[in-house]
C-alpha cells in the first residue's frame, strides 16, 4: 500500500496527478515506491524501513503538522501510522518470513558447513 | 540477532500508543464529539458499536490492557468497516479511502498474535505471574 503511494506520485497511477517537478517530491515518491515495495518482501527491510520513516515524518511536518494538532484533523494520521510502524519495523526486524531471513539462513547454512 | 532489536520493545511500546490514540479518536469523534470536526454520533445501532470499540479499544491498546482482546475486536470492526464501506469504492485501499482501516485491522491483528510486549499494562499485572510459566518453560 505505501508502494502506491510512490507509484501514484512518480508514475501516475491510481489516479494520480502528472509527476511532480519538485525535486524532493520526486525523492519522496521513489523511496515510497521502492521502500515499501522492499518492506513488504522483506528485503533489506531495516535499511528501507528506517529510510521510510524519515520520509513520512518529514512528510507530516512539512505538510500535515500546520493543519491543526490532531492527526485526526490535519489528515496525517496516515503519515503518522506509516511513520511510527516503519521505525517499529527497523528495530523488530523484517521478521521470520521474509527473504532477508531466507538470505540470513542460507548464509548462516554455509559457514557452518 | 541484530543489536537493534535491543530497543524493539520501547518502540513498540511507542507505536502501540500513537495507533492506539489515533484510534481511540475515531470513536472520541463520534462519541464525545472530541477532537471536533467529525460527523457527530452514528444514529444506527452497529455504528454505535463501532464507536465504542474504536474508543475503548483504542485506548486498551494503547495503553496494553487486555490488549489482546481489545485488538481482535477492533481488528474485527476494520475489517468490517472496509468491506461495507470501503471495499464499494473501488478495488485499490489508496483510491477507496480505505488505507487507514487496513492499516489499523492488520496493526490489530498483529497484536493479537504479538501481544502488548514488556512494557504494557499487561505485562505489569500479568507478567510477574506468568514470566516462569509452570509447564512450558523451555529450560525445565
Amino acid at each position: 500500500m505505501f508502494a502506491c503511494w510512490g507509484a501514484k506520485l512518480v508514475l501516475g497511477m491510481f489516479g494520480g496527478t502528472p509527476p511532480p517537478v519538485e525535486p524532493m517530491l520526486i525523492v519522496a515518491g521513489w523511496i515510497e515506491l521502492i521502500g515499501g515495495l522492499l518492506i513488504a518482501i522483506g528485503l533489506l527491510t531495516r535499511l528501507a524501513a528506517f529510510i521510510c520513516s524519515g520520509t513520512m515524518a518529514v512528510a507530516y511536518f512539512m505538510v500535515h503538522a500546520p493543519n491543526g494538532f490532531f492527526p485526526i484533523l490535519n489528515k496525517g494520521e496516515l503519515a503518522v501510522f506509516y511513520c511510527w510502524l516503519f521505525l517499529f519495523v527497523v528495530f523488530y526486524g523484517p521478521g521470520s518470513w521474509s527473504i532477508d531471513a531466507l538470505i540470513g539462513k542460507r548464509k548462516s547454512a554455509a559457514t557452518t558447513t | 540477532m541484530n543489536s537493534l532489536n535491543r530497543f524493539a520493545d520501547p518502540v513498540f511500546c511507542i507505536l502501540r500508543l500513537i495507533a492506539g490514540l489515533m484510534f481511540a479518536c475515531h470513536g472520541g469523534q463520534k462519541i464525545l464529539g472530541f477532537p471536533p470536526g467529525g460527523h457527530g454520533a452514528p444514529e444506527d445501532m452497529m455504528g454505535m458499536i463501532g464507536a465504542w470499540i474504536e474508543l475503548a479499544g483504542g485506548f486498551m491498546i494503547a495503553f496494553g490492557l487486555l490488549a489482546r482482546l481489545a485488538a481482535f475486536l477492533a481488528a474485527g470492526e476494520m475489517a468490517v468497516a472496509y468491506f461495507t464501506v470501503h471495499a464499494k469504492m473501488g478495488y485499490f485501499p489508496i483510491q477507496n479511502h480505505g488505507e487507514l482501516a487496513v492499516l489499523f485491522c492488520w496493526f490489530c491483528l498483529f497484536v493479537v498474535f504479538h501481544g502488548a510486549g514488556r512494557w504494557s499494562l499487561d505485562a505489569l499485572l500479568f507478567g510477574k505471574r506468568s514470566s516462569p510459566p509452570p509447564a512450558a518453560a523451555p529450560a525445565a
